[in-house]
């Protein structure tokens, strides 16, 4: 229930000494009467009405997602779409089941006509019927039949395995590089004074605001030019710095107290040792954030190494994953798979971490 | 200090990352390496995949490289990154209207010189070629580039469906073409929709030329300075187009409209050979092929791309390129790239190899399609056209289908937009 | 020396100290963005065909853009994006977060689920939204046909919503002017809220935990009712983390690019061109073949002066009334 009173843990007014366990009987209740209570009662079931109004329309996507990647080519043609994947199945001999298509229903016959699904995946020996046939309602059964082999062939059909290792390789160097660089950059802006030091501030800041579009081109020539096109130096040395993650420390390392600065000078500390030994534990939460920025935005991104690779090498996953729905075209199920596949190592991650995550975001964005 | 040890760890990871890697252009055997950029992706890559590999298992002193890049927006965005960088592949996949452009820009090679050298194309081979192929490469008399993967349109049609109204061969003009639509267009259950079609279509500037030409049109006037489509021909076929596919018929985005076919809902369709490679083995009926429906004259514009030779690579690697190119177009290699894929072969006498004959028996009509080479046209090559061919699509095409407007003021306005493209190329001209 | 010689020479930082921590990221920067930014607003000048420099064109690319419908329309289309993106994104988000700040039960769970979109990426939920999307066995038709409508044809529908609201209360005429950003965009337009708006919640939430209780108390005192609270100490102790996501959230709506290219098409600016952006339309006019990279910049450019120029307004705007 910690997680009830958010308020008291952030926020200079949350240690108020005394008062705020004695709060319970405050104005509002005193004012209170029956009826009012009753509609605040009211108001409160609105309000997990709309929480989960909302939780819903996020939620149904990746629902969505999910059950049509486990269903069969030709359940997903079919409308209105079933949420759990089922398929047909028509007994042929004594225990002996088959997989249909349902072609068409006569209701008030009570006969279906199907035809046989071929698939790899069904037991020798089974007679296959040819064509199309109608049989009585009895013979075919629905069953929940959840096709995983959609992953698999989804897997097998592009390098995913590679792409994978691309994209989490290249995601560690840039992470590794952007913390060093980002932190050597911010304590420069923060605590030093030199020549320009605003001005170059926000001439940094000014470049968030050119989509990548705009200079994708030039920054190919230079890729070019230094051997870079088509390999992993491509993907990671031009993002190793990030301007936004800079920005966030900065503005961290503007809220550490002169003092203290004084104090470890005193001590004899170096500059680069104050900022190793007192900085950077002092602003664990907003590394974080900018590991997490980081690490989404490398994993996500899809422009640049659409257009600076060529080859499965290198290729990093989202452009894999871009390729490989282009190809498919109407293959929604392969497509949902390779989806589902694709966002799963963020997602798995996001969910053991989300409370350090939401918080040091939380944190960033209040600096900011 | 553990820490610094990893940091220390990380950097020599990175100075080890960053320290190896570039470039090994020669290959570790001497081989001569040919880097190939194209756009096929899908079955039609893994075809030219298996080509490249006999072609390299062949031929011991030269390794190509293809890569392929999925899609020709794709690869025309690389390759002009590329030779804006100054490093462009040695061959590439190329529209008329890039090759122009890389004319221009002195990056395509001419290929006159290995063509007349010792390991040139005698003029009976040269005569072989489907007939305008290599003329449509050729710039003021050199030759830049070479007919690669080139495919004409074709009606497909369902021989059970058409069977079933007691149709037993194709339309063969405009007005059967809309007659057999409306026969084929049937609500079998009553609920006043239609459940099949007598045909589908996507939003394709293709189908509206190939009518156009049919109808005596001309997409630009003779000198090439301005837009012709808008003519009374033209108006014509639009409203033919659009008849045809609202009535008749429904418009579907990409490729949808080829499913439907292959589930037997829409008894013809108009497609590209090539799209039989992508149909293979998902239909059940008795399918046909048949040249398209002739109005005026027989007409058809040949769609695909060329090879090209970048001017930047070395002298090897264009020598290599060519022996490439001269083996991928030859009778044998054309032939079962065309068997493969759909593409027409680019010589005649392929038509007569064993692989063509196969195939001939395999898909009725194809024979008979690919006939349409012989006079088929070939769209202007500037690069204003490329540029004004979106408009003809986007504005009068797309919005006459989805009834937007009506095919005289769709027409009018993308000749607007194609004149102000090739004026504006006129003016930077001069 | 003494010590407080040395204290006072270390706290007067030369040049060439903070010169060697801003090296890393200063090159890194300078290569990879400045330069690159600069070279594309230089070539604004040039006539720039299939990568090659062929000639300067001066201002000539300007005078040509302000003539181009195109650009304009795919102007318009940005700002209908932006428009559609941003109050919506800004007062849902807020919304929401006002609710989950009720101590609400289970406000882990909530907040997790609403952020999950923010994780994932957006070639993946192109993909999704793209399927439910479908104009035939899509999920949203579903609903619609579940709900009695008829199905619609969303990503590829060019007709304007306005137009469409208006040809469903069964009027025929409507004009076109007012006709509004077409289904299409407005698909788009959703696809970003879900995606951006758990960003936007974790931020405000953070905001309304950062203000202290007593204010609260101190309104109830005084015999407020929630929408007073709201109104005069939520908001206005809000505002500043409000104006930073109405900032970021604007920046960003402007270059919106990768949901259009995935999204739409084929032909990519959907039908009839309605969701042909900004970004997208100077991405293919200055890369494909054909286009124009000089032309593209001088796009580009434009965008920049446009993004920059909000950005000012904004800040300026706002802080008369943020209260920091």
């Amino acid at each position: 229930m910690r997680e009830g009173t958010p308020r008291r843990k952030a926020g200079p007014g949350a240690v108020l000494p005394g008062g705020r366990e004695t709060r319970p009987v405050s104005s509002r209740d005193r004012d209170e009467n029956a009826g009012f209570r009753a509609r605040r009662g009211l108001g409160r079931a609105g309000v997990y009405l709309a929480v989960w109004i909302g939780i819903v329309i996020m939620i149904v996507p990746f629902v969505w997602m999910i059950s049509t990647s486990l269903k069969s080519p030709i359940e997903i043609l079919s409308f209105p779409p079933t949420w759990i994947p089922t398929g047909h199945y028509l007994e042929v001999t004594e225990d002996q089941w088959i997989e249909v298509y349902v072609v068409s229903r006569d209701e008030a016959a009570g006969t279906v006509t199907v035809q046989p699904v071929e698939s790899v995946d069904e037991p020798a020996g089974v007679p296959a019927a040819e064509g199309e046939m109608t049989v009585d309602e009895s013979r075919v059964d629905d069953r929940i039949r959840l096709r995983f082999r959609n992953y698999v062939e989804a897997w097998n059909q592009a390098p995913f395995a590679r792409y994978y290792f691309n994209t989490i390789f290249v995601t560690l160097f840039v992470v590794a590089g952007v913390l060093v660089t980002s932190s050597l950059a911010a304590y420069a802006f923060a605590r030093m004074k030199f020549w320009g030091r605003d001005n170059i501030f926000v001439l940094f800041l000014s470049m968030m605001m050119v989509p990548q579009p705009v200079y994708i081109v030039p920054s190919y020539i230079i890729l070019v030019k230094l051997g870079m096109i088509d390999t992993y130096q491509a993907l990671i040395v031009p993002w190793i710095a990030h301007i936004f993650s800079i920005f966030l420390l900065r503005q961290h390392f503007k809220t550490i107290p002169n003092d203290l600065y004084d104090a470890a000078i005193i001590d004899g500390c170096s500059r680069f040792g104050f900022l190793w030994r007192v900085m950077l534990p002092l602003s664990k939460a907003v590394l974080v954030a900018v590991v997490i920025f980081t690490i989404v935005g490398t994993w996500n991104s899809f422009l640049w190494p659409l257009v600076m690779t060529n080859t499965p090498e290198v290729r990093p996953l989202q452009v894999g994953l871009a390729r490989f729905s282009q190809e498919q075209g109407t293959n929604h199920e392969l497509m949902m798979a390779a989806a589902a596949f694709s966002i799963a190592p963020l997602i798995v991650a996001y969910f053991f971490a989300q409370k350090q995550i939401i918080q040091s975001l939380a944190t960033s964005g209040m600096k900011s | 200090m553990k820490r610094f040890t990893m940091f220390a760890v990380a950097l020599a990871l990175a100075a080890v990352l960053f320290g190896c890697g570039g470039g090994d252009d020669a290959g570790t055997d001497g081989a001569t390496v040919v880097s190939f950029w194209h756009a096929m992706g899908g079955p039609l890559g893994d075809r030219l995949e298996e080509l490249v590999l006999e072609f390299n298992e062949t031929h011991a002193d030269i390794r190509v490289e293809s890569v392929s890049m999925g899609r020709y927006q794709a690869l025309s965005q690389k390759i002009m990154a590329a030779v804006a960088a100054g490093e462009p592949p040695v061959l590439a996949q190329a529209y008329e209207a890039w090759t122009g452009e890389l004319i221009e820009n002195g990056s395509a090679e001419p290929l006159n010189d290995y063509i007349e050298g010792p390991n040139g194309l005698s003029q009976e081979e040269l005569a072989d070629f489907v007939p305008g192929m290599v003329e449509n490469n050729t710039w003021d008399g050199t030759v830049y580039s070479f007919p690669f993967n080139k495919s004409v349109r074709a009606l497909y049609w369902n021989r059970d469906l058409f069977g079933e109204e007691g149709l037993d061969r194709a339309p063969r003009n405009w007005d059967e073409y809309m007659d057999y639509a409306r026969r084929l267009t049937k609500d079998q259950d009553g609920d006043g929709e239609p459940d099949q079609w007598g045909t589908a279509g996507q939003i394709s500037a293709w189908m509206f030329e190939n009518l156009l030409i049919q109808n005596g049109g001309r997409i630009l006037t003779p000198d090439g300075t301005r837009a012709a489509f808008n003519g009374p021909q033209g108006v014509e076929a639009l409203r033919f187009m659009v008849k045809l596919l609202t009535d008749y018929g429904k418009v579907t985005s990409g490729y949808e409209y080829q499913n439907d076919f292959q589930a037997g809902k829409v008894a013809m369709i108009e497609g590209s050979t090539v799209s039989l490679s992508f149909m293979e083995g998902k239909y059940t009926f008795d399918l046909a092929l048949a040249p398209l429906p002739e109005k005026e004259r027989e007409g058809c514009f040949v769609a695909g791309t060329n090879v090209v030779i970048f001017s930047e690579a070395t002298d090897a690697e264009k020598r290599a390129a060519w022996e490439f190119i001269k083996w991928f177009v030859s009778p044998e290699i054309t032939a079962r790239w065309a068997a493969g894929t759909g593409y027409a072969p680019v010589r005649m006498s392929a038509m007569q190899s064993d692989a063509m004959l196969r195939r001939f028996e395999e898909i009725d009509g194809l024979r008979e399609v690919y006939g349409q080479l012989e006079f088929a046209s070939y769209e202007p090559r500037s690069g204003a056209w490329y540029a004004g061919r979106k408009y003809l699509e986007e504005t009068a095409v797309e919005s006459a289908l989805r009834e937007q407007a009506s095919p005289e003021e769709a027409l009018e306005m993308a000749a607007r937009a194609v004149n102000a493209e090739l004026e504006s190329e006129r003016r930077s001209k001069y | 020396m003494t010590w407080l010689d040395r204290l006072k020479r270390k706290k007067a930082m030369d040049p060439v100290t903070a010169a060697l921590y801003l090296v890393p990221a200063g090159v890194i920067v300078v290569v990879f963005r400045m330069v690159p930014i600069a070279s594309a607003f230089i070539l604004s000048f040039f006539d720039v065909k299939m990568g090659r420099i062929r000639g300067f064109v001066g201002l000539a690319q300007y005078g040509r853009l302000f003539q181009d419908p195109t650009f304009w329309s795919s102007l318009g289309t940005t700002s209908y994006y932006v428009l559609g993106v941003v109050p919506i994104s800004l007062f849902l988000s807020l919304f929401i977060a006002v609710l989950l700040n009720q101590k609400l039960k289970g406000l882990g769970f909530y907040r997790t689920v609403y952020f999950l979109p923010v994780v994932t990426s957006l070639v993946a939920v192109s993909m999704v939204w793209k399927w439910i999307f479908h104009p035939r066995l899509g999920l949203l038709n579903y609903f619609l046909s579940l709900l009695g409508g008829g199905s619609l044809q969303w990503l590829e529908e060019p007709r304007g919503i306005f137009e469409m609201m208006a040809g469903g209360l069964g009027w025929s005429w409507w004009p076109d002017g007012l006709a509004g950003p077409s289904l299409a965009l407005v698909a788009v337009i959703v696809v970003s809220i879900w995606r951006g708006m758990g960003y936007n919640i974790v931020i405000f939430l953070a905001g309304l935990q950062n203000i202290p209780d007593q204010y609260y108390e101190a309104a109830r005192i005084d015999g407020a009712n929630n929408r007073q609270v709201f109104w005069k100490v939520t908001w206005p102790l809000l505002s500043p983390t409000t104006f930073y996501v109405l900032l970021s959230t604007t920046i960003v709506s402007f270059q919106v690019f990768t949901q259009i290219y995935l999204m739409t098409g084929p032909p990519v600016g959907g039908p009839m061109g309605t969701t042909k952006v900004i970004v997208y339309y100077l991405f293919e006019k200055g890369f494909d073949a054909g286009g124009n990279m000089g032309y593209a910049s001088a796009v580009a450019l434009i965008l920049f002066m446009i993004i920059l120029s909000l950005t000012l307004l904004q800040r300026r705007i706002v802080e008369r009334r943020v209260y920091y």
